[in-house]
């Protein structure tokens, strides 16, 4: 979001809505058939909130509203509950884990670039055990929340040149326990660098690269998981709106220019991301 | 001096995002992988959209024959490059089984609507002849030596005789039952519902039967091959109230029809389809895994599995026949759709698949 950090005195309420739509398999880096017919329907509506505390220091909050929906044509034998096959669907939605984090901006030297800390916690909040249609909780990663508490850090480096800003900057979440079910969320490492231009003109836009990394989760309590976790990079070109001096909204399309999954995993070629934040003087 | 600050805030601003981006790209990867036991590639599909209750591989001639139970057709594939739907014929009211003569040069139709034999020149591809017999519902035929067709029925229990040339028609005391012909023996095998028995079938008739009595089964026979030096029989076997009793493959001695091995599919075998040397036994199993369904390739001298091959849907009794390089499987299948549909025939559809495996 741009103006993200938090500002003193001021509380920024944003709402931010991304949409995924997974129905292309993909084995590594190449297609391949979707035997079952898969898809899912990934759609988050992320309310945030941040306020800053001091001049440096600010928190935030982020209360994730997630609604996944997967759907399939099961073959003969796939799931004793529905033996010959047909339709099957599965379907998770609510609160999911919420995320709390304290940000630090360091001072700025002259010429020096700004340079903001995050650390935060996502909590374990989202519920693990969505059922279906049978009564039979289904798999880990149709499931809106993880069922573990872990550490979140993030760090972003940024350089004013006029009206641009040009940054860069990692987040990532570490998995600390498996959750009840003995099931562990693979590592997960955001990196991303981007070019943004903004005047004090109606509209601004920008352009960004992300690496996203996520190593595989874990099941049974150790075991190693197939078809979780990969490398995928997005292209994201942003453009947004300043409807007020306190009220923006933003577009993003991140687009897949590269993408190796672990073994083969359903994949979607873009996300569609829609912002809006408003700023209250306090 | 101003000049040279800016210089060292860029040095620093890029040397940070140069390490944020090694950072990013060497971290999160994993050091453990899981073992892999498939490969997803391609499906080669001729869409077909039939009902196919056998095929068999033309011996001389780069052609399969598939047998069009619903539309009372033999459709003649061409497997060269591409598989090519060359020619059908229409041959009567529900073809079921399928068989080369020895000779090589016809293709025998067994029908079970009619009581009746279909002959296909294969050169030709053309009927030139209508055998009639006596039997009701007939589920299973093979060519024996001499222009003899055996052809068995579901309702009946016993077998008849029909000759090909002059149309007569011999009964005796011989099971019904899933057929295989040992043609340089003259033995011919029965797999009946419950054991599987070995006739003499040098005569006119067959005669004097061994059964496998002590390793005898209650199951209906889904499909029944022998191995290419005539030393084995492999049965694929279901239960027939569909109760979950039966997942295994059983293999016969041809020689004594002693129990030579189980192999276990935990689902029951639809289809089998032997290499030429009989090293490589393709079973093409009931149902699916998490993954999907796959033709399981199974070592006939350690009968432990070895390979797995994606299919693209559900997949049909004798509906598996191998070439004859060794090259390709080809199996019927069924991608199911989401079955919300209201419109008729949307079941038992099944397209034509070709799996390299060599």
């Amino acid at each position: 979001m741009k103006n993200s950090s938090s500002v003193k005195d001021q509380l920024k309420l944003s709402v931010h809505y991304d949409y995924e739509f997974l129905s292309d398999p993909h084995y590594g880096s190449r297609a391949i058939p979707n035997v079952n017919r898969e898809r899912t329907d990934n759609a988050t509506t992320t309310v945030f909130a941040s306020h800053g505390v001091t001049e440096r220091i600010g928190l935030t909050l982020a209360l994730p509203f997630r609604s996944v929906t997967n759907e399939k044509v099961l073959l003969r034998g796939q799931n004793h509950n529905q033996y010959e096959g047909g339709k099957y669907v599965r379907h998770a939605s609510g609160l999911g884990d919420i995320v709390v984090m304290l940000n630090y901006a360091a001072p700025i030297a002259v010429g020096f670039p700004g340079l903001n800390f995050g650390i935060g916690l996502k909590l374990a909040n989202g519920s693990t055990n969505d059922k279906d249609q049978y009564g039979e909780r289904f798999s880990d990663n149709l499931q809106i929340g993880s069922g573990s508490v872990d550490p979140i850090l993030a760090l972003n480096v940024f350089h004013r040149l006029k009206n641009l800003t040009v940054s860069g900057g990692v987040f990532t979440r570490i998995t600390t326990r498996q959750n009840i079910y003995g099931y562990k969320y693979g590592n997960e490492l955001h990196a991303t660098f981007s070019v943004e231009y903004a005047n004090e003109g109606l509209f601004y836009g920008g352009l960004s690269l992300k690496n996203l990394i996520t190593s595989r989760d874990r099941y049974q309590f150790g075991q190693i998981t197939r078809e979780r976790g990969g490398r995928w990079l997005y292209l994201s070109p942003e453009l947004g709106v300043n409807i007020l001096d306190d009220l923006s909204v933003e577009f993003r399309l991140p687009v897949v220019v590269f993408q190796n999954v672990n073994e083969s995993q359903l994949t979607s070629g873009y996300l569609i991301e829609l912002s809006t934040s408003y700023v209250f003087s306090l | 001096m101003h000049h040279t600050g800016k210089t060292h805030g860029r040095f620093v601003f890029f040397t940070l995002c140069m390490f944020l981006c090694v950072l990013g790209c060497s971290l999160y990867l994993d050091d453990e992988e899981p073992d892999h036991f498939y490969e997803f590639k391609d499906f080669e599909i001729l869409k077909l959209g039939v009902n196919i209750s056998d095929m068999v591989m033309d011996p001389n001639q780069p052609f399969l024959y598939l047998a069009d139970y619903g539309n009372n057709r033999i459709l003649r594939i061409h497997i060269g490059k591409q598989m090519v739907v060359e020619g059908n014929l229409q041959v009567g009211s529900h073809p079921i089984d399928l068989d080369i003569t020895q000779d090589q040069r016809h293709l025998v139709v067994g029908l079970n609507g009619e009581s009746n034999l279909k002959i296909i020149d294969l050169s030709t591809f053309a009927i030139v002849k209508t055998v009639p017999f006596s039997l009701n519902d007939i589920s299973h035929i093979v060519c024996g030596t001499d222009s003899i067709v055996y052809v068995s029925s579901l309702d009946e229990p016993l077998l008849i005789a029909v000759s090909i040339v002059d149309d007569l028609e011999t009964t005796g005391n011989v099971r019904s039952g899933a057929l295989l012909m040992n043609h340089r023996d003259r033995k011919l095998f029965v797999a009946a519902r419950n054991n599987v028995l070995k006739y003499d079938a040098s005569g006119h008739f067959p005669t004097t039967g061994t059964t496998s009595t002590r390793f005898s089964f209650s199951a209906r026979i889904n499909d029944f091959v022998m191995g290419p030096l005539n030393d084995h029989l492999y049965l694929g076997l279901a239960d027939p109230l569909d109760r979950d009793h039966v997942k295994d493959l059983w293999a016969f001695s041809a020689d004594n029809l002693t129990l030579t091995g189980k192999y276990e599919i935990k689902s029951p075998a639809l289809g089998l389809a032997l290499s030429r040397d009989g090293r490589r036994l393709f079973v093409a199993p009931t149902d699916a895994d998490e993954a999907g369904v796959f033709i399981v390739e199974f070592d006939t001298q350690t009968k432990l599995e070895k390979n797995y091959f994606l299919a693209a849907g559900n997949l049909k009794e004798r509906g598996i026949a191998i070439d004859n390089n060794d090259q390709y499987l080809y199996v019927a299948v069924f991608t199911p759709g989401d079955d919300d549909t209201f419109e008729p025939y949307n079941v038992n559809s099944y397209d034509l698949q070709r799996i390299r495996v060599d």
